[in-house]
């Protein structure tokens, strides 16, 4: 186990390296650089931005800037952020924590919701509910994440008034209130994003519970089970469910990655303060340094998604460990 | 225990606020408005900031020597307020102006403020070394000296009508005492430029990176109390979901919303909307030279007749109609209504579809039997136009104008960019033509900087290389001119400007902003629609819950 560990940190060094590489590349072969993106402002002149140029070290060559900016990330630095003016580690320390809080809900929300889902899909094979359930699914499926958050805001939010419509906490009574309550008030903000990027996991995750199941459903051993005179429901819980189930957590580390792109139109949507909404305007004003860090941090986070469901698939498989 | 009842009274009325109840006090100030901000800001630290919003917090937390009122007109000192000087004089050679400190000011960490501190604000601003694009707005200012202890002096380089405002709306004044010991290159990173300490009539309170922006009231300020008790910027990026947010009553203001998202607001009873004069130009920008061979003119663009002609085929009011139905207004000229000498006695170039083909057919431009585009000597009348990708007007401007142009048979290309690497394209001039925006002074001297032959150069804003030196020359004249030879000399600027048309000169975007009902918004200004944030109020009988949760503050 801890070899696969130490030789998994490995490939991720590398992953990481080659990733932020070809990134730190294409953000300075696209046309414009953070100076660019400054105001519509007719005094910045072509001296003023030739200052800010030489200021934030654009004006040196691509050769030395890469060195400079492996060097100081070997360092633990991770730079200065062009936009915010603050060290991009300090707002990533802000703001990756607010994005796993959402994206671990999501998660546990969409496979639970997923794996009932299919379950009852399969329990009920080929009836009108697997049929609609199997419609509604692959609506969902469809819908882009940016169309679902609005239509979401716009029903419970405006319309209904039930949940917040934006933030991490409510900005007037979150100070006041005690330990309990902001607990509470960060629960009904995270309700809506968490729940948006949910739905759309979970009508895939779906669909492969279902498949699952089908699957095991026609081994030898469910028929020995029926055989031996086991109700239809211990058969599907104990013996269709548990085997099913193995393909699933596979999942966990293809949907990690998912999640977290989704999360980035989401957090737009619901001004979730997270790191999606760091990278999006860092893209915008072409913040080097956080859309670096982003993509660094984005690419462990697909690394360790992708190390827990190997590890899931171990606990959960005998097989695989012994071999 | 107190202090515990207090704060459980207190959750108990902010739960209310989900009700949206109204309460029952009485107090004559109060009150807690939350502004929709459409980014976080970029720094506190007024030398570099340029995000609106961050503007807006410093507007309120520090203070300028005097304030432009709701006017805005920048010649002379009329249309000033006293803000941190409560008086001012003149040299008898108008080159310096002596600025008396009032003796109540305070900072809001206690000292007073002096003009000490006047002289060490200049200092900053006028460093280079501090970033941003400000100190290119002070260049009249050739140095700040303190005369006695309530007295700053302001040395100008050259008399000019708008010296006053030269010398007084960039600067907001800082504490010396609270940077002292911090190198100017140091300041934009330092912590306190994060924790503004001001003098203004509001105080920062907090700054939650990517979520909030909180003043409070500074109660004991010397010109006053403002009427609210706390304003907080909530970082809401995606338009929709800032109109979204207004609507559910979560935030009370949302600022600069589109024209079609203004509509939606109508027959909502607790919203309405808050109007602010534009101060930007949008125009259709023409490069006279041509990107391949700089040193050529361009085939198409680069001979007056022919933008004349191009200008004429366009009718610019149902081209704007159809985009912003009737909320933007027609350019006039090259600057806009609220910049106040821009004369709107000026003869803009009206439509008129049959002059404009007899101007094309004149100019050589001529259309063959069975073509659709026009073409002298082989070369087709088309060129393409430089369009943002994140703006829907301007793409859905450009088809309109598509549409306009074809039965003048001028062929049109739209080229979506994004906004850096188009504003690349412009500086590095390679392009045809393109959809530009300035945010401009309310001065009429911003025309050197668009259209100067200086700044036509290489390291100038003049993207189109117009170069006219008997323009450059009236600039001069009427810059140093005042009074009705002012006008009157400006208005032969505009005039040349409208007659070479190096731009089509487009529109004066709509600036509305969505407001509940219940804030009376006062003081807006074309610069700034929180100008007047400080005498903004919300009468007792319409206060909500969060109106009452007044200076408080959670024990930590």
């Amino acid at each position: 186990m801890l070899a696969l560990i130490a030789r998994r940190l490995l490939q991720t060094l590398t992953i990481v390296a080659v990733v932020c590489t070809a990134t730190f590349a294409l953000l300075h072969a696209a046309p414009g650089d953070p100076v660019d993106a400054m105001t519509a402002d007719p005094r910045m002149t072509a001296a003023v931005r030739a200052h800010e140029r030489a200021r934030l070290g654009l004006d040196q060559p691509l050769a030395v800037q890469y060195v400079r900016y492996v060097a100081a990330t070997a360092r633990g630095d991770l730079g200065w952020s062009l936009t915010s003016n603050r060290p991009v580690a300090e707002a990533f320390a802000e703001t990756v924590p607010r994005t796993l809080l959402l994206m671990g809900v999501a998660l546990i929300l969409s496979f639970a919701i997923g794996i009932a889902l299919g379950v009852a899909q399969a329990m009920r094979r080929h009836s009108w509910f697997d049929r609609v359930a199997g419609l509604v699914s692959t609506i969902c499926w469809s819908i882009p994440e940016f169309w679902l958050a609005l239509m979401v805001l716009l029903l419970f939010s405006v319309e209904l008034g039930v949940l917040p419509s934006g933030g991490m906490r409510d900005i007037t009574t979150y100070e006041f209130a005690s330990p309990l309550g902001r607990v509470w008030d960060v629960a009904r903000h995270l309700l809506l994003p968490a729940s948006t990027l949910a739905i759309l996991s979970a009508a895939g995750i779906a669909r492969f519970q279902r498949g699952a199941m089908m699957d095991v459903m026609r081994e030898d051993y469910v028929r020995t089970a029926r055989a031996k005179g086991l109700d239809e429901r211990s058969v599907m819980l104990r013996h269709v469910l548990r085997n099913a189930l193995l393909p699933i957590v596979t999942l966990v580390g293809l949907y990690f990655p998912a999640l977290l792109g989704g999360s980035v139109f989401v957090e737009r949507i619901f001004s979730w303060p997270g790191m999606g909404e760091l990278t999006l305007r860092a893209i915008g004003s072409r913040d080097y340094p956080v859309v670096l860090a982003s993509v660094m941090i984005g690419t462990v986070l697909v690394c360790a998604g992708s190390l827990l469901a190997d590890l899931l698939m171990r606990w959960v498989n005998p097989r695989l460990r012994s071999a | 225990m107190t202090c515990t009842r207090s704060l459980a009274l207190f959750v108990i009325a902010a739960g209310a606020a989900c009700a949206g109840d109204r309460g029952t006090d009485t107090a004559a100030t109060g009150g807690t408005v939350i502004i929709a901000a459409s980014a976080d800001a970029d720094a506190l630290f007024p030398p570099i900031a340029t995000s609106q919003d961050a503007l807006a917090v410093i507007d309120m937390v520090y203070d300028r020597l005097a304030d432009p009122d709701s006017i805005f007109n920048p010649i002379g000192t009329a249309d000033f307020t006293h803000a941190l000087a409560d008086g001012w004089s003149w040299s008898p050679d108008s080159l310096s102006l002596a600025f008396h400190i009032d003796p109540r000011a305070r900072w809001h960490d206690g000292p007073r403020v002096t003009p000490s501190d006047v002289r060490f604000s200049y200092a900053v601003y006028a460093d280079t070394a501090i970033g941003g694009s400000v100190s290119e707005a002070l260049t009249n200012i050739d140095s700040v000296t303190v005369r006695d202890s309530a007295t700053a002096v302001v040395w100008l380089k050259r008399k000019s009508p708008h010296a006053f405002y030269d010398a007084t709306y960039q600067l907001r004044i800082m504490p010396e005492h609270v940077w002292r010991g911090t190198p100017h290159a140091e300041m934009a990173r330092s912590p306190l430029a994060r924790t503004p300490i001001g003098s203004g009539r509001f105080r920062f309170r907090r700054w939650e990176a990517g979520s909030l922006i909180e003043i409070v009231a500074d109660t004991l300020n010397y010109r006053g109390r403002p009427s609210l008790d706390r304003v907080t910027w909530s970082i809401t990026s995606d338009p929709a979901a800032r109109l979204a947010r207004l609507l559910a009553g979560e935030v009370d203001l949302s600022p600069y919303l589109r024209a079609e998202q203004a509509a939606q607001l109508s027959g909502k009873p607790t919203l309405t909307t808050l109007r602010q004069r534009p101060i930007q130009v949008n125009y259709l920008l023409f490069n006279l030279r041509d990107p391949a061979h700089p040193t050529k003119p361009h085939p198409v663009l680069g001979d007056r007749a022919t933008r004349v002609a191009i200008t004429m085929a366009v009718d610019n009011s149902a081209l704007i109609r159809s985009v912003f139905n009737s909320a933007a207004m027609p350019m006039l000229g090259p600057l806009p209504r609220s910049v106040m000498r821009a004369d709107t006695g000026v003869r803009p170039i009206g439509f008129d579809h049959a002059k404009a083909i007899a101007a094309l057919d004149a100019a050589g431009w001529r259309l063959a039997p069975g073509d659709s585009v026009r073409r002298k000597g082989g070369v087709p009348l088309h060129f393409s136009v430089l369009v943002p990708s994140s703006s829907s007007s301007r793409r859905q401007l450009a088809v309109v104008l598509q549409g306009m142009l074809k039965p003048s048979a001028i062929q049109l290309v739209i080229d979506e960019l994004d906004p850096s690497a188009m504003a690349a394209r412009l500086r590095a001039k390679k392009f045809d033509a393109g959809f530009v925006i300035w945010n401009v002074d309310p001065l009429p001297i911003t025309l050197r900087q668009l259209w100067s032959s200086k700044s036509a150069g290489t390291d100038g804003t003049n993207y189109g290389s117009y170069v006219n030196a008997s323009l450059d020359a009236a600039i001069d004249s009427a810059d140093t001119s005042a009074g009705p030879r002012g006008s009157e000399r400006w208005r032969g600027v505009y005039q040349t400007l409208i007659d070479d048309a190096p731009a089509l000169y487009l529109f004066e975007p709509p600036v509305i902003h969505g407001i509940h009902r219940r804030i009376h918004a006062v003081g807006t200004r074309p610069d700034a629609y929180w100008a007047g944030l400080a005498n903004w109020s919300i009468p007792p009988a319409e206060r909500i819950a969060r109106d009452r949760v007044g200076l408080r503050t959670a024990a930590r």
